[in-house]
């Protein structure tokens, strides 16, 4: 439970910057503030091995998402059709990529990061398609500042939370504390892939 | 579950999603009626100073029905695109051809890149405290910042129009005609601008402390101007140049809701000036009628005045004279005729007398025969038989010879009487004048003229003053004409009639002494007829009088030459016989002998005669008593001519008296028109000097303003003709050209442009900045990771 206060309230903290940060880095920061920091958080947050293949996958669902942008602006027609293949071919490549990675890149960060940027420029895109070179650049570094920062926040505590959640495994259990509920013991991943449980 | 599916959920995925999207556009229908309506958008982005850097053109076809339709539209094929699907289109030239199968409504949508010239060129300046800039200068910059736009319509092109000059002459000018655009430009001034000022824009809040500018434009003339040049100023800090989008489409100003009343007025504007031109030339037309009136006028005036003064001249010179002097002689006539008429009562008398002397002396005669009769043969040496020769001789001297013309014998006399009556004087039988061959001008001599020439002097002079054409014709013209004038200056007194009279004078007459009550009297004192129930007018005018003076006398003439000179020569043959014979018995034959004849035989032959005195005295006797017989009956013919002399000479005297009576209005009437001519030539000769003003005012009048007139509406008809005539060229072209590449056979089409004004807000840099703060963040959060994994 003190994790969960420490890394909301951190988390809050690191929302309330990022709106506060809006008048230097564009107001557009202030719009997605809650959305980065909380995606962030979650790449902060939650444990992965390597730790680095949660960022890598943030980075590849990111950017696989803003290709798939890309295509829906410059090949795809303008149609349901043509945004459900767009969104079939992300996610498609997401689970390639990290199917590639050998499960170094965990499929749920690359999800955070395709959730990032279709969160941050989705409307805007669809208000104007043929701005996405002008537009989608400043909506994508917008949603990473905020999102880095939630990382930033939670990210820290993380590994120390994992850690002591660890050791004091048992005392809890003794408690009669489920911490199941808290702890799975089931990885994301392996959620994600299917597997039994 | 194992994650073994995994490629076969992603083959499944990438063969079915498709197929489900494609399937997803239903069923092909069957063919019916299908209406086509063709959009394009044009696209364009612009730099913040208004170069073009990227265009593209979206088409959209909606299709209407139900059936099957191919459909050709004119695209640009340049990097084409279906947005509606996977395929692409067939392209023939440079048509997008689809074959489309329509259930209620179809829509296919399709861009590529605007290969043309935009319509329309923009272009943005900035000054920042009160210097040009450069758009990438204002970013962040603090100061009074100025933005001018300008946004002109390229699409003109030399064109011929035509229109009415206002004369009704089409002219043709080659004029620059645009495709009528209207559109807007909008922008978005953010909180950091304040003291925002435009003259030209529509400002309003945006709800978020900016302020929202639209400008609206109308980029074709007459009604807007092909170029538009806007923009607005505001203190800025931490400056950006705001973007701003462009929005216009063709127009067509005669079926637009917006622009029909204004083009509409443009035509109501050169159908009025129209309508104006021709009123004004119509009144320039009649003010120069007018004019040449006025001076027709003035000229009439003229010969007017001069025709008054002479009237006046005439009537006061000469018909008003005349008048006195007709007057004067008709005086002198009822003078004349009233002594004709108390000479032939004399003459009648005495005539009476004649014829009882005349009786006297047969019966005396009658008893001389008688008491010859009882004479003895020894009468001749009786004294008192010596007497009666003495008395023969007296008596014969008495009765003297025909050829006297002296009141001393009987001849003499009626000599005389005769001559009274008709002349010359002793010589009768030779005419003078063509009729009676008296003097008229003689007041003594033998060419005295007598009582009858004297009648027919007056009735000729009559008869050639009352005929036709005559004197008395030509004062009845002159009356009418001084009468006409009257009339003509004075619109109460009413005109002739057919007969050449006024009205009988009424209430429309002005005053007894007015110039048309007495033009009035001299018409009718003239003209009038007999019956004429005018006061004093009831036997006629001058001229019915005149000729019933006239057949008056000639009744008198044919009596004086008829029976009285008859009677008169009866009474001389009676007394006296130039050449007759004694032997004549029968006292009727031409050579019987009259009284003094037979006196002179008794007298110089009563010796001879007295052995047979009984018989031839009394032969003698019987015819001197038979003698006297026919002078008493020749006294009884005179007296019986001289009653008609009588009766006629006093129906002269009264028609005398008319002519008095005539001749004295005529006088009056003449004299009054004398004065009214004066007058009246006053008054033309005030109004010839007048009329010169009216010439001059009519000409000034189409001078200085129909004319100007004439030529405003000129200029009004073909300043709105013309400007009208751009409208209908421009609704034209909008027509023909107004679609960037054109719709499909019988398919209705529009085009907009939008211009997308780039904004300058160092978002370039921002990106940079923040990519890179992210970069560095993550970095951190991933740094603090590995400390915390190592060191805590």
């Amino acid at each position: 439970m003190r994790k969960a206060l420490l890394s909301g309230a951190l988390l809050a903290v690191a929302a309330a910057v990022i709106v506060l940060l809006g008048g230097s880095f564009g107001d557009d920061l202030q719009h997605v503030a809650l959305l980065g920091a909380a995606l962030g958080g979650v790449v902060g947050l939650v444990p992965h091995q390597p730790a680095w293949g949660r960022l890598a996958g943030f980075a590849t669902g990111f950017v696989l998402a803003w290709v798939g942008f890309a295509l829906r602006a410059a090949v795809l027609p303008d149609t349901a059709g043509g945004r459900a293949v767009a969104a079939f071919l992300v996610i498609l490549a997401v689970a390639l990529a990290c199917a590639v990675s050998a499960g170094r890149v965990p499929v749920w960060s690359a999800l955070v990061g395709a959730a990032a940027i279709v969160g941050a420029y989705e409307s805007t895109y669809t208000n104007a398609p043929s701005q996405f070179l002008d537009e989608s650049p400043t909506a994508a570094t917008t949603i990473l500042f905020a999102a880095a920062l939630g990382f930033l926040a939670t990210s820290a505590f993380a590994e120390s939370f994992a850690a002591g959640r660890h050791e004091r495994r048992e005392p809890a259990a003794d408690a009669g504390w489920d911490l199941e509920q808290d702890s799975p013991t089931t990885t994301l991943d392996s959620v994600l892939a299917g597997e039994p449980q | 579950m194992k994650n073994v599916l995994s490629p076969a959920r992603i083959g499944a995925a990438f063969v079915v999603a498709p197929a489900v999207i494609v399937l997803a556009g239903g069923p092909a229908l069957a063919a019916d009626n299908v209406s086509v309506s063709n959009t394009e958008t044009v696209q364009a982005h612009l730099d913040a100073s208004g170069h073009v850097r990227d265009a593209r053109v979206y088409e959209q076809l909606a299709l209407q029905g139900h059936g099957t339709v191919t459909v050709s539209d004119p695209v640009s094929t340049k990097n084409l695109r279906n947005l509606d699907g996977f395929g692409g289109f067939d392209v023939k030239g440079a048509n997008l051809v689809a074959n489309v199968s329509v259930d209620g409504e179809r829509r296919l949508r399709a861009v590529s890149d605007f290969t043309k010239e935009l319509p329309l060129k923009v272009t943005a300046t900035y000054t920042l405290d009160g210097k040009k800039v450069e758009p990438g200068d204002v970013v962040g910059r603090s100061g009074l910042l100025q933005v001018h736009y300008v946004v002109e319509n390229i699409t003109g092109r030399d064109q011929e129009v035509s229109f009415d000059d206002g004369t009704g002459t089409k002219v043709t000018r080659t004029e620059k005609v645009v495709i009528p655009m209207v559109g807007s430009l909008t922008t978005v001034l953010p909180s950091t601008f304040t003291d925002v000022r435009s003259d030209e824009a529509a400002i309003a809040g945006d709800g978020h402390g900016g302020t929202k500018m639209t400008f609206t434009m109308t980029l074709f003339g007459p009604i807007g101007s092909p170029r538009a040049e806007f923009g607005y100023a505001a203190k800025v800090t931490d400056g950006v140049v705001p973007a701003a989008t462009v929005s216009a489409l063709p127009v067509s100003p005669l079926d637009s809701p917006s622009f029909r009343g204004g083009a509409a007025s443009y035509k109501g504007g050169a159908d009025t000036g129209l309508e104006l031109t021709s009123g004004a030339t119509q009144i320039d037309s009649n003010v120069l009628k007018l004019r040449d009136g006025a001076a027709q006028l003035l000229a009439g005036l003229i010969k007017l005045r001069d025709g008054a003064k002479d009237l006046n001249a005439g009537l006061s010179g000469k018909a008003a004279p005349g008048a006195a002097k007709l007057a004067d002689g008709a005086g002198a006539l009822k003078s004349g005729t009233g002594k004709v008429a108390s000479g032939a009562g004399d003459a009648k008398a005495g005539s009476t007398q004649l014829a009882s002397g005349a009786a006297a002396l047969s019966d005396g005669i009658d008893q001389i025969t008688a008491g010859v009769d009882a004479l003895p043969v020894s009468l001749a040496k009786d004294p008192n038989f010596q007497r009666l020769k003495g008395a023969l001789a007296s008596m014969k001297a008495g009765i003297g010879s025909p050829t006297d013309m002296t009141r001393s014998t009987l001849l003499g006399g009626l000599n005389l009487l005769r001559a009274g009556i008709r002349s010359p004087l002793g010589n009768p039988l030779v005419p003078k004048d063509g009729k009676t061959g008296c003097d008229p001008l003689a007041t003594s001599g033998t060419t005295v003229c007598g009582a009858a020439d004297g009648i027919d002097l007056i009735a000729d002079g009559l008869d050639k003053a009352s005929k036709a054409g005559g004197s008395i014709d030509s004062l009845i013209v002159a009356a009418q004409g001084a009468y006409s004038y009257v009339h003509a200056t004075n619109p109460t007194c009413p005109a002739l009639d057919s007969n050449g009279l006024p009205p009988i004078p009424g209430a429309f007459f002005d005053a007894p002494a007015g110039p048309c009550y007495a033009a009035a009297n001299v018409v009718f004192g003239l003209k009038a007829d007999a019956g004429t129930p005018l006061p004093g007018l009831s036997d006629g005018g001058i001229k019915v009088q005149t000729r019933t003076a006239m057949t008056k006398l000639g009744i008198i003439s044919g009596g004086l030459s008829g029976d009285a000179l008859n009677g008169i020569d009866a009474i001389k043959k009676g007394l006296s016989n130039v050449g007759c014979n004694p032997a004549q018995t029968n006292p009727q034959a031409a050579d019987a002998c009259g009284v003094a004849d037979a006196a002179g035989l008794v007298s110089a032959g009563v010796d001879t005669l007295v052995a047979s005195i009984a018989d031839q005295l009394g032969a003698a006797l019987g015819q001197a008593a038979d003698g006297a017989s026919q002078v008493a009956g020749g006294a009884k013919a005179l007296d019986s001519g001289l009653g008609q002399l009588k009766s006629g000479a006093g129906q002269l005297d009264d028609g005398a008296g008319q002519l008095k009576s005539g001749a004295d209005q005529l006088s009056s009437g003449l004299g009054d028109a004398a004065a009214g001519s004066g007058e009246l030539a006053a008054g033309l000769d005030t109004a010839a000097g007048k009329a010169p003003a009216l010439e001059d005012g009519a000409s000034r009048l189409s001078a200085e303003g129909t004319t100007k007139l004439v030529d405003a509406g000129k200029g009004t008809a073909a300043d709105y003709g013309l400007k009208y005539a751009l409208i209908e060229a421009g609704a034209q072209r909008a027509k023909a050209e107004g679609m960037a590449y054109g719709a499909p056979a019988g398919a209705a089409g529009a085009t907009a442009y939008s211009l997308e004004l780039a904004g300058m807000s160092g978002e370039g840099s921002r990106n940079v900045g923040r990519g890179l703060g992210a970069m560095a963040v993550f970095g951190l959060g991933a740094g603090l990771t590995v400390l915390r994994r190592r060191w805590l």
